[in-house]
């Protein structure tokens, strides 16, 4: 197979690509989910393929096959010469890289357990156990899933600067729900394994029934609470992967430089950090900083290198509030007359072409104890579990809706609120923060992070920990 | 060897090993995509995937599912003891009855263009060169244009070993624009879309120069306030509405999780009686047309909503069997995944008797709005959603527009948006999304929830 990346490469070159890469992938998948306490889905994929990106007379060509041959590589690097100088028809400038060093190298994610090794079995007896586990604590259940997932994934990378670099990945991660209905109110609660770059001990390091009985009470007490207040302002707190969806959809997708550049704007949608804002624009709170880190042990987002051979690193993205950086490709990079990529550029599939990605986009901890923010609040909502999440293009408007939410009140946690949520302007919320915990902290995942045209998703982590953020809009609901 | 060859040969290979019964789902799509932002092309590709989806179920009823990205043939045997390792393990599904018995399917003809197969990527560059020099033409306001110019070809197979075995090749192509517009530091923002079957179909001038007048037309947003407006949404926007109730609302997997807004609402006057919506799989009416579900069972038209009076839910064979009814043809093609959910994907929308301009004239205070963004539930048994409007918004006072608006937050329930639909569009159009066919709409109540800075 290397041998093939290493044929195609130098055939692109030779049919006069000014640079060109070949990346060769081959994955697998298993995915055991239970549904009801029944199978839901057992299932193995086994992939492989390769893709060819090249500059050629200035303009980009990519194609991309599942027959890893040598007459299918040839014919694919021809077609990705002919759609380079296709696209150098309309091209302005010709195409600019920053430079990184070439590596001939290799990467592997640090194990304990192969998940692939795992006998079947053993996963469902957990899935399922979670499963009946959450429907013994919940009269009112009306249907309960619950899955767990292992990739493992093998790329080897080669460029027309020298890069050879074969890297090995593991990722492993779950989860489960359960839909209540009762007292006139359908209601979900979501028990979760973070996807973790870990073998089968990401698995086994949670007791995953004990989370889906906890889901299970915190269900059924939704289907009795008292609603959101309407339309009025409260203090917040938020301390688990909903915190890490809040990150994501506003410190994540804004500071991608390929937004800003609006390359993303059929799709994905642009950002209002534009360029003029580096170094200038106050983001959050002088407690607020956040880095994109690839490099972090067990982060779902965490590789060696990225699709483009630039080495994994960690670069500030707001430091102190202020922003001060983006996520960058070699190209964006260029564009704007940075020195280097942030190392950002990423793939979902052999037959895609990398974009810039998130790897892990991490808040990093504050100085309070998790249980002082507690006790040092007054009057708020702590808010918890994915559930709405909406943006608007440029990332600046967001509504979150959690699923479960808890009255703080005189420093004490009291009761249930259903359908909690909130809205505000991205810069306005992080403003707001005035408590960061330095204790809790933790690597948040998302699975499916969509974006470019065929649509990718890919998995990118976000770690952070309980935060408190003043004087929020929250239960909107447009009187529905 | 044809795809469905192919999945005979892997079926009798299931059966085999010992299989009660097995299931193969094969696909090859060959797509292109060129896109271009700021008039010039940024990113230009082309790939070629294909997929082998084996399912065994065994006589205790355990299923277990491989999925393949290769035709080879030690990757299909592979493929299939993995499916068998995986079925053996299996907790018993007693909601398993059988996979669907084969029916007769008449194929479809005109869903396969060769001018879409053998579009290259030099005539592709020009169209896209085209677009991008048209609606700069158009004004000296116009900024940029950006979107993107896409070809498919896909092959689609399946066989069961009950003998049910269907194929099925199709293209489709679709562009997208979207241009900016720029007077005194304030933008506009213009859409337009066209999805066709047959690339050579594409008016390549036509969707620039729509993109290129609502950019030049939305310059100088204005912010309106927050609060109740009468709203009426082009084709691209409308739906969003349809596409809710389709796949929440006429879900029998969603209706009978307690989630659908339509429980015990079936047979009862829920909407507006001017509404009226099918789905129809076989009508060359919408915009893909497919023979066969994702099960293989044929396609019909069903009445979902018969003058504003839901009447069926969609059922795939796996929910129907396991409420002793029939599959309405509505099983998902899903690859190698979990059973989704059955819904209405080729929704058609009655026609009505306005025009937008008619529809304008009898607001007294609206909006006219163009397409949706980033839109998410929130309460499903409610129907309440929030998202963004997209490109192109304007405010209507009294039977005119007064002037662009500003992009605007709304919260709101879709059940509520379509129970007080007013008026109907007299046009409709299959080009906007690969869902529904429908005209615009007009609703008398929406909620405007949010500002943003654009």
């Amino acid at each position: 197979m290397q041998e093939l990346a290493e044929k195609g490469l130098e055939r692109a070159l030779i049919l006069g690509a000014e640079y060109a890469d070949v990346r060769i992938i081959e994955n697998e998948r298993r995915t055991i989910s239970v549904r009801d306490s029944k199978s839901d889905k057992l299932s193995h994929t086994l992939g492989l393929g390769f893709g060819v990106r090249l500059i050629y007379n200035g303009g980009w060509g990519f194609a991309g096959s599942r027959e890893v041959t040598e007459e299918s590589v040839n014919k694919t690097v021809d077609q990705a010469i002919s759609i380079g100088r296709a696209s150098s028809l309309t091209t302005k400038k010709k195409v600019e890289l920053v430079k990184v060093p070439s590596f001939v190298t290799s990467y592997e994610t640090k194990i304990v357990k192969d998940p692939m090794s795992v006998p079947l079995e053993d996963i469902l007896e957990v899935l399922i156990s979670a499963d009946k586990a959450f429907r013994s604590k919940s009269p009112h259940v009306r249907s309960t899933t619950s899955q767990i997932e292992a990739r493992r994934e093998i790329k080897y990378t080669v460029t027309s600067e020298g890069s050879k670099i074969l890297q090995k990945f593991y990722l492993c991660g779950g989860e489960g729900r359960g839909i209540v209905r009762g007292n006139g109110q359908t209601q979900k609660r979501t028990y979760e394994i973070n996807y973790s770059s870990r073998g089968y001990e990401n698995i086994e390091d949670v007791d995953l029934p004990a989370l889906a009985s906890q889901a299970a009470l915190e269900a059924e007490s939704l289907l009795n609470a008292e609603s959101c207040p309407l339309e009025t302002k409260s203090d917040i707190i938020l301390d688990d992967s909903n915190l890490g969806l809040q990150i994501h959809e506003t410190i994540g997708h804004g500071t991608e430089l390929d937004r800003v550049l609006g390359t993303e704007v059929d799709y994905a949608g642009m950002s209002f950090l534009t360029l003029d804002k580096k170094g200038k624009f106050r983001y959050g709170s002088n407690l607020v900083n956040f880095v994109a880190d690839a490099t972090v042990e067990g982060g779902a987002g965490s590789f060696g290198f990225d699709d483009e051979g630039v080495p994994a690193k960690r670069v500030d993205l707001v430091k102190e509030g202020r922003f001060v950086g983006y996520q960058s490709s070699r190209e964006t990079a260029a564009e704007i007359g940075d020195y280097s990529s942030s190392g950002a550029m990423r793939a979902s599939s052999p037959l895609n072409l990398p974009l810039v990605r998130m790897n892990n986009i991490n808040l990093l901890p504050g100085d309070w104890k998790s249980g002082e923010i507690i006790e040092d609040t007054k009057d708020a909502i702590l808010m918890r579990g994915q559930n709405l999440y909406s943006v608007d293009q440029m990332r600046l408007n967001f509504q979150f809706g959690p699923e479960i939410g808890w009255r703080i009140k005189n420093g004490e946690v009291t009761e249930v609120i259903r359908n909690p949520n909130y809205t505000a302007m991205s810069y306005e919320f992080w403003s707001s923060v005035d408590a960061i915990a330095r204790d809790g902290w933790t690597m948040y995942a998302l699975t499916g992070c969509a974006k470019g045209k065929p649509v990718q998703g890919v998995v990118v982590g976000h770690g952070g920990s309980r935060t408190r953020f003043r004087n929020i809009r929250i239960g909107v609901t447009g009187g529905t | 060897m044809s795809l469905l060859e192919i999945n005979k040969r892997i079926v009798d290979e299931v059966i085999k090993r010992g299989a009660y019964q097995t299931e193969v789902i094969s696909n090859s799509v060959k797509d292109t995509t060129t896109r271009f932002t700021k008039n010039a092309i940024h990113q230009n590709m082309a790939s070629h995937n294909q997929a082998v989806s084996i399912k065994a179920i065994l006589h205790e009823k355990k299923i277990g599912i491989a999925l393949v990205n290769s035709l080879d043939k030690n990757t299909i045997i592979n493929g299939i003891e993995r499916a068998m390792s995986m079925a053996k393990v299996s907790p018993s599904d007693p909601d398993f009855k059988s996979l669907p018995d084969p029916k007769n399917v008449t194929p479809l003809k005109s869903i396969y263009y060769k001018e879409t197969a053998e579009y290259d990527p030099e005539e592709k560059a020009k169209s896209v060169k085209l677009v991008i020099d048209t609606a700069s033409d158009y004004n000296t306001n116009i900024k940029w244009s950006a979107g993107l110019f896409t070809t498919q070809v896909a092959r689609l197979a399946i066989a069961n070993s009950l003998g049910l075995g269907v194929e099925t090749e199709y293209t489709n192509a679709s562009l997208e624009v979207i241009t900016r517009a720029q007077s005194t530091g304030s933008e506009g923002s213009g859409f337009a879309v066209k999805r066709v079957k047959n690339a050579k179909e594409i008016d390549f001038t036509q969707v620039a120069l729509k993109a290129a007048d609502d950019a030049v037309t939305t310059m100088n947003p204005q912010r309106i306030p927050l609060g109740e407006y009468e709203a009426i949404f082009r084709p691209e926007a409308g739906t969003l509405f349809t596409d809710y109730i389709g796949s929440i609302g006429f879900s029998s997997k969603s209706y009978n999780e307690g989630q659908s807004p339509l429980i015990g609402k079936l047979g009862t006057q829920l909407f507006d009686e001017k509404l009226t919506i099918w789905d129809n799989g076989r009508s060359l009416d919408t915009n893909i047309p497919q023979a066969f579900d994702g099960e293989g069972t044929p396609k019909r038209a069903l009445m979902l909503l018969n003058g504003g009076v839901p009447e069926n839910l969609c059922y795939d064979n796996y929910n129907a069997l396991k409420q002793g009814r029939e599959s309405t043809g509505h099983a998902p093609i899903s690859l190698g995944g979990p059973r989704d959910s059955p819904s209405p994907i080729h929704k058609i929308v009655d026609i009505g008797d306005a025009s937008i301009d008619e529809m304008i004239e009898e607001t007294r205070k609206g909006v006219l709005i163009t397409r949706f963004w980033y839109v998410r539930t929130i309460r499903p048994d409610l129907g309440t959603i929030s998202g963004m409007t997209c490109d192109g918004v304007w405010y209507i006072e009294n039977g005119e527009i007064k002037h662009p608006s500003q992009q605007m937050r709304f919260t709101d329930s879709f059940v509520s948006i379509l129970q007080n639909i007013r008026l109907i569009g007299k046009k409709s159009t299959n080009e906007i999304t690969p869902s529904t066919t429908l005209p615009a709409l007009k609703t008398a109540h929406f909620r405007f929830t949010g500002h943003t800075d654009f």
